[in-house]
């Protein structure tokens, strides 16, 4: 176990005392990140819940192993099991793979921000994040947006790191289709 | 005209600005109030679960210092069990554990607590005082010995040993 996993088991153990020290530390390092992935992932109206959820988790006892990956991990983890869970009773959206609409991409389209503001543009972003697949979704947030390394968005969402690079690079070829298409909207209008 | 490469990076410093926009985003107040609130009742919790065990044990320790005197029996005083001693935490030597009145009741997630009973409690148990040696009590006649009460999650004792340090 390495010096950060054995002070994230500290950590945590101190916090499972009822260390409010600990817990305040622990709480203002991940309620960011952890606001943010339920955020993108099931919206405004579940974020919350997700995060206190998550917290909560770890107040009344389920297992963190140090030995097995980091806290941060960890708590996406659990966070992850919640958004799911919402996303399933919520049926936002339907499953499948949505690889179709990469090959329909029109690869001379003008880059997609050459006409906007810099608001505007990142409007047009997070529009076309939410209309994504909740599984490019899920890697563009943990990847791109809270910046974890592929070994920990693989340990997140429990596949390879292959699958990772993959699903990332497939879901910012989707991305960019969907912002050429959101912004030639903006644009006409 | 973008090429693939320029998508990319287009998308990608789209993607980082809206990182930057997002960061100060976070739950309410109102969550971390209920978190907090639930870290104060895991608190509580513990210490009463503490003093709850610190306070059997003392009153285990009390029944064997006071109730249990008729098990002093003058051969066991004259010539009792020898106790067999073993190195304890830091160099102490301890008395085996003798069993108590529930010692034989499961037991799970045993706490040793560490007491101070009178002298004539090691009576009770066929001891003499000089059983314990004099280092005991510091190389002085104290009226005390250290003791370790086994003390199971249910709060009631199960075994006693006397230390010397």
């Amino acid at each position: 176990m390495d010096r950060a996993s054995s002070s994230d088991a500290a950590l945590v153990g101190a916090i499972r005392r009822g260390d409010e020290e600990a817990f305040a530390r622990l709480y203002a390092a991940y309620r960011g990140p952890i606001f943010r992935y339920a955020l993108h992932m099931c919206g405004v109206g579940s974020a919350e819940d997700v995060v206190q959820e998550t917290f909560l988790a770890l107040l009344r006892g389920d297992r963190f192993d140090a030995g097995r990956g980091t806290l941060a991990g960890y708590l996406f983890g659990i966070a992850r099991h919640h958004i799911l869970k919402r996303l399933a009773v919520t049926r936002l959206e339907a499953a499948g793979d949505d690889d179709r609409v990469i090959e329909a991409t029109a690869p001379d389209e003008p880059s997609p921000f050459d006409d906007l503001s810099r608001t505007e543009a990142v409007e047009a972003v997070r529009a076309a994040i939410q209309s994504l697949p909740s599984a490019y979704r899920e890697i563009i947030t943990l990847c791109e947006l809270e910046e974890l390394d592929y070994a920990a968005a693989a340990g997140v969402i429990e596949c390879p790191v292959g699958t990772v690079r993959s699903r990332l690079h497939r879901a910012k070829a989707l991305l960019s289709a969907k912002l050429v298409r959101l912004t030639v909207g903006v644009r006409r209008s | 005209m973008p090429n693939e490469q320029d998508r990319v990076r287009n998308v990608t410093e789209a993607l980082r600005a809206v990182a930057a926009q997002d960061v100060s985003l976070g739950p309410s107040s109102a969550v971390e109030a209920r978190l907090l609130r639930e870290v104060r009742s895991i608190a509580r919790t513990r210490r009463r679960r503490r003093i709850t065990v610190v306070t059997l044990a003392a009153a285990a320790v009390l029944a064997i210092a006071v109730a249990v005197p008729w098990k002093r029996s003058a051969d066991n005083a004259a010539a009792g069990p020898q106790p067999s001693t073993s190195a304890s935490r830091g160099g102490e030597v301890a008395t085996a554990f003798f069993p108590l009145t529930y010692s034989s009741l499961p037991i799970s997630n045993a706490q040793l607590v560490r007491v101070q009973v009178p002298r004539s409690a090691l009576a009770s148990f066929g001891l003499a005082p000089i059983d314990v040696p004099a280092a005991a009590a510091g190389g002085t006649a104290s009226a005390t010995v250290s003791a370790d009460v086994l003390v199971g999650e249910d709060g009631v004792a199960r075994a006693v040993r006397f230390v010397s340090p």
